[in-house]
């Protein structure tokens, strides 16, 4: 289980003054919650890759943490924001699996509907996050996502562009 | 263990950092905006009239939507989930019955709307007003890039916005023009302009 909140903002103050046995701590903990908070939204595959490269976002703009806040809704920004970037630049293989060993700590679950992904993908409108669903997560091309929804190829694509758009400005949203 | 080891790298690389301060940014606008009203007035002089109140109405909307789009700006630095940042919405849907007032007024009133917008004081008031807006808009940019937007187009936005709104709001202590057909004209084209601007070339420099 995940350290608490309060835990990892006291953690993460500590690594803002420079105290590097607080932030291996930290950074471990966070490694484990975007674990989980990524799962089943992105390949087993580049899942690791995702995660550390959150986690050198999460180095680069530590000083954007700001000590009087909660530190997991400032995580998930930063993750959301690093997942939207990332489902923009990747293709996903269709031979790669989703990992559906890792699941949300049943403890994550009332932070999770209000800070994770499904809930920024609940953010747009059904027929853009389907188009995302089908073809930037489970790895469909867009002709076989077009048979699966009914809409044309080129609808397929305007609403994952849009809907990437949508995502992308709704990332502070809950 | 590759993994363990790429975590223990990056403990090990920590340095102590100076959280990202919404007040440095206040002041460093501040502190602009200021210098550029004093080069203006002390170059061009301060406008007679200081209590007319078309005067007083349109700086202190230049004001709000600067103060609400800094106060954007400032929070977007700092991301979390859950942040409602649409006050400055608001306050640049106010400002913006000034044109549409300035457009009614226009048509509707006797004098010639080419005798109203005075072309050369207006491309005067675009420059300068542009000019004193892009240097509030690159140090905010700069401070921007120590933080982590997560909305950089929004972003852009809400820094042309801030910029232009106290740009327009530095020369306005020049200008010697109360006719609102004058001001809803060119102090609404400085504004969109940096605001345009922002949206087309702050994106790309805060991305990260």
């Amino acid at each position: 289980m995940v350290a608490d909140d309060e835990t990892l903002a006291r953690l993460m103050a500590l690594a803002q003054q420079g105290d590097r046995n607080a932030y291996r701590l930290l950074l471990g903990e966070c490694e484990t919650w975007l674990k989980r908070y990524y799962a089943r939204k992105i390949d087993a595959g580049t899942l690791d890759d995702l995660v550390q490269d959150t986690l050198m976002s999460l180095h680069r703009k530590r000083a954007s943490w700001d000590s009087s806040r909660p530190f997991l809704p400032w995580l998930a920004a930063i993750a959301r924001y690093r997942w939207v970037d990332h489902l923009r630049k990747v293709y996903r293989a269709k031979e790669s699996e989703l990992n559906e060993e890792i699941t949300a700590d049943p403890a994550d679950q009332a932070i999770a509907a209000k800070i994770g992904l499904e809930r920024l993908l609940g953010l747009i409108p059904e027929k853009q996050a389907l188009a995302i669903r089908l073809v930037k997560i489970e790895g469909l091309s867009i002709a076989e996502a077009s048979m699966r929804t009914g809409q044309s190829e080129s609808l397929v694509k305007v609403n994952i562009h849009r809907g990437m758009k949508r995502m992308s400005a709704a990332i502070e949203e809950e | 263990m590759a993994d363990r080891f790429d975590l223990d790298a990056l403990a090990d690389a920590l340095t102590p950092v100076r959280p990202v301060n919404p007040a440095i940014a206040a002041a460093v606008v501040g502190m602009i905006t200021l210098t550029g009203t004093g080069v203006v007035t002390q170059l061009f002089g301060w406008r007679s009239g200081m209590t007319e109140p078309m005067f007083l109405m349109r700086s202190g909307l230049l004001l709000i939507v600067g103060v609400a789009s800094l106060a954007a700006v400032t929070g977007m630095a700092r991301p979390a989930v859950g942040m409602h940042r649409t006050g400055w919405r608001w306050a640049a849907g106010a400002c913006a019955v000034v044109p549409v007032a300035a457009f009614v007024t226009a048509f509707a009133g006797e004098t010639p709307v080419a005798d109203r917008i005075y072309p050369g004081d207006g491309i005067f008031c675009l420059v300068i007003s542009i000019g004193i807006g892009t240097a509030i808009a690159a140090a905010l940019t700069l401070w921007l890039r120590r933080g982590a937007p997560v909305s950089p187009e929004r972003a852009g936005i809400v820094t042309g916005l801030s910029a232009g709104s106290f740009g327009t709001f530095a020369y306005s202590m020049h200008c010697p023009h109360d006719d609102i057909v004058y001001f809803g004209l060119w102090y609404t084209l400085a504004i969109a302009a940096t605001t345009i601007a922002g949206r087309l070339l702050v994106p790309r420099l805060i991305r990260w």
